[in-house]
């Protein structure tokens, strides 16, 4: 009996990946734990692995596709034998069809007795059922409009249906634009610089997607855009990609949270000579001031605590979160028990992180379970902002950028590099003082580091 | 052109068909004298005489069968009922006799005439005096079914229907006697079997008949301040329906609302709806499509009771917005 693979539901907020690219191909041998297919998660590459020896056939999903958890993505049939009947169907999805057929029409030695309905395992990738009568081709859930319309883009509805099994128009017209925009492979650099959106300071473009093409070479996109259209909007909708669909569920839900934000500037003209020296002329600024955070959340528990579920949790490690721009999107890999690191580990585990977040190489581990969060815009020339909470944390710590001011020196005006900091704090846990007092704390340590010599943990 | 009500609207065509034609001629309860239960035939019996306008016993069956057999003798009868709920007493006369005699001889003897009168809720008239019927006749092969909602098309329609060879049953809905508009001057005609979109939208198509064209044109002026457009298509006449401008519609529109007073099992609703979803306007359907009509229940007498049994503009509006939403 062959079994279908299915595309696994790698963590709890997955919908739907994009399949990046097959690994293997149809007809293959594969043993068990052979990664098959990269897919593109929330924000994280995954790989589905075969859940058992045989041979690959049948892939259901182009590169590229949208495929909902839970989806067949393709067989793994037992022997040649098999594999040759299975391509030999019909078509995708007949043997799953056949299967529910032949579940519905009791034979004689069952008559009566109805076959108890399997719910597929959704989390259980290694133990695919060939018998889940679950997304097959004629149990998607479509208006006739959007059934009518797939037909005439080549969508596969089954590519486009969400978590309730029903392919909806606005997923349909986005899938037509992506698939356009995917085959159109217009070069980018000129005109992504052109816009003024630079990569790298979290503002965020997709540049593989290119500039708007003029609508004569989009063909049907008339049709695709009419609702946009009757509502008097112009334009060529775009679908979320998982990062930015991520960061857009994130970003909404963390809006909602009643926010305060402390600033304050800090002189740092110490902390400046103190890099200087030859001892940390390889930690970057970020490392510093993670350190300095580091010290300050020991002293202050309740900005490292969490909001959950109606309650304070409060934790005695530091899983430090530092957010890194990328051109498809924020990431925020952590750092986890910071406070047991010295400050050179702390450098250089945030320096492997920020590296691998760039390149797209984190694991799902690695961007989870932060308490506290910074972030910083300062090499983005951004003087002074105010970032979000990250939910469950309480706060977000924005660093901006390090320059010369003029400031009050000895009684007179001076020049002195200074940094403003930027506390927003989610007000149901973290009033305006206990942030303050954080905030005091480490506009101490930065102003002076002498705490930096030491080679003892931070915490 | 000239601003008349719906009522007055239907007079001019009467009169004028009689002036044209010495065939055409009137019979009903209290025409005459009274000038008819709502007034439509007021001052006709002094222009053209009891020859012409002729006040008839109480008996619906009477006046219909004396219709047939004045249009088998070469005259073109406008029989008016009083109430159309009273047209049940003559069901035999209209189904089994007007209806038939065309086809059951063979296409050689037409059978001119028109059955109007007063039909719908609205005046505290009761279960008895209330109720929209037009389902009962759209369902006999050999009748037409004409109801329409503004005065222009109730001139030019019942000139049609005056006109026509064979039986046309024209309801003219009681709230719309006094509803005014821009009639043309002189005899015009709309055709039968003619829908007219009413006002043009993208978004919603809403089908209306009679007393829902108003309301639905109302409701579509509060929801375009929203941004929501809607097209307001008036069938005009019920059988035969003009199932291509409908389906034209929706294929813009994508989404369908019906609305009508009758109740809405077994409503023209049905039927409109099933020839959408029948033509190739189905694919085009972003969503269910919605009926919304009357209660099932016989038309109350308590005032606030009668407005709850049959759509009012805020439920088609509420409609509109769920369907789009």
């Amino acid at each position: 009996m062959a079994i279908s693979i299915i595309l696994p539901k790698f963590n709890m907020n997955m919908d739907e990946g994009v399949l990046l690219r097959w690994l293997r191909r149809d007809g293959d041998s594969v043993e068990q734990g052979d990664p098959l297919c990269e897919v593109e998660t929330d924000k994280v590459n995954m790989e589905v692995e075969a859940p058992a020896d045989g041979i690959l056939c049948r892939l259901q999903f182009e590169e590229g596709a949208h495929v909902p958890v839970t989806a067949v993505i393709a067989f793994l049939a037992a022997d040649a034998a098999e594999a040759l009947e299975l391509a030999g169907d019909s078509g995708p999805f007949a043997d799953v069809a056949e299967e529910e057929a032949s579940n519905e029409a009791p034979g004689p030695g069952r008559a009566g007795l109805a076959e108890p309905t399997v719910e597929p395992s959704v989390t259980t990738p290694s133990a695919p059922r060939p018998e889940d009568p679950f997304l097959t081709g004629n149990r998607v859930r479509a208006t006739p409009a959007v059934r009518r319309l797939a037909r005439e883009r080549g969508v596969e509805l089954a590519s486009i249906v969400d978590g309730r099994g029903r392919a909806s128009m606005e997923a349909l017209e986005a899938a037509i634009a992506s698939k356009h925009a995917a085959g159109g492979g217009r070069p980018t650099g000129p005109s992504v610089s052109n816009s003024g959106l630079t990569p790298g300071t979290g503002h965020v473009t997709t540049p593989s997607y290119g500039p708007p093409a003029p609508a004569e070479d989009l063909p049907g996109i008339g049709t695709v855009t009419a609702r946009a259209a009757r509502r008097g909007l112009k334009g060529r909708p775009m679908p979320l990609d998982p990062t930015r669909r991520t960061i857009a569920e994130r970003m909404m839900l963390a809006h909602q949270a009643p926010h305060i934000t402390l600033v304050r500037e800090v002189n740092v003209a110490g902390l400046v000579r103190a890099r200087h020296a030859p001892a940390f002329e390889t930690t970057s600024f970020t490392a510093l001031f993670a350190a300095a955070v580091v010290r300050g959340l020991m002293a202050h528990p309740l900005v490292n605590s969490t909001f959950e579920e109606g309650q304070i949790v409060y934790h005695d490690e530091v899983n430090l979160g530092i957010a890194v721009a990328r051109p498809e999107g924020l990431i925020v890999p952590v750092v986890p028990e910071a406070e047991k690191l010295t400050l050179f580990e702390l450098a250089s585990r945030i320096s492997d992180l920020v590296g691998r977040a760039r390149a797209g190489r984190l694991t799902v581990r690695e961007v989870s379970d932060g308490t506290f969060t910074i972030t910083s815009l300062g090499q983005a020339g951004v003087d002074l902002f105010s970032p979000l909470v990250n939910p469950p944390q309480v706060a977000v710590l924005g660093i901006g950028r390090i320059t010369d001011r003029v400031a009050p020196i000895a009684g007179g005006i001076g020049v002195t590099p200074s940094v403003y900091l930027s506390l927003t704090c989610d007000h149901r846990v973290l009033d305006g003082e206990p942030g303050a007092a954080f905030l005091a704390t480490l506009a101490d340590d930065l102003e002076d580091p002498s705490w930096l010599g030491a080679g003892s943990a931070l915490g | 052109m000239s601003e008349m009500t719906f009522a007055h609207a239907i007079r001019a065509s009467l009169r004028e068909a009689m002036e044209v034609d010495p065939t055409v001629f009137m019979l009903g309860e209290d025409i005459g004298v009274y000038g008819g239960a709502f007034g439509v035939t007021d001052g006709l019996l002094a222009e053209f005489g009891p020859e012409r306008i002729r006040d008839t016993p109480i008996s619906e069956a009477a006046i219909i069968g004396a219709a047939i057999g004045a249009a088998l003798g070469g005259m073109r009868p406008v029989a008016e009922l009083q109430f159309f709920d009273f047209i049940l007493l003559a069901m035999d006369q209209l189904v089994n006799q007007a209806a038939k005699i065309h086809y059951m001889f063979g296409g050689t003897v037409p059978v001119p005439i028109v059955v109007r009168g007063p039909a719908g809720s609205g005046t505290g008239a009761a279960a008895q005096h209330s109720q929209s019927l037009e389902a009962l006749f759209t369902h006999i092969p050999g009748l037409k079914v004409v109801a329409p909602s503004s005065p222009r098309d109730a001139k030019g329609l019942l000139t049609a229907a005056i006109r026509d060879p064979n039986p046309v049953v024209f309801i003219e809905h009681k709230l719309l006697y006094r509803l005014k508009g821009d009639v043309p001057d002189g005899e015009y005609v709309v055709p039968i079997g003619s829908a007219e979109v009413k006002r043009e939208g993208r978004d919603v198509t809403i089908v209306a008949t009679q007393i829902m064209v108003p309301r639905a044109l109302a409701a579509a002026d509060r929801l375009a301040v929203d941004g929501i457009q809607v097209e307001v298509v008036d069938p005009r006449t019920l059988s035969p329906l003009d199932v291509d401008t409908i389906v034209a519609s929706v294929k813009k529109t994508g989404h369908l609302l019906i609305a009508h007073e009758a109740v809405k099992s077994g409503g023209i609703g049905a039927e409109i709806a099933a020839s959408v979803v029948e033509s190739d306007a189905f694919e085009y359907l972003e969503a269910s499509l919605v009926r919304v009509a009357g209660q099932p229940t016989p038309i109350p007498y308590n005032r606030d009771l009668e407005r709850c049994a049959v759509p009012q503009q805020e439920d088609i509006e509420a409609a509109v917005r769920k369907l789009v939403a």
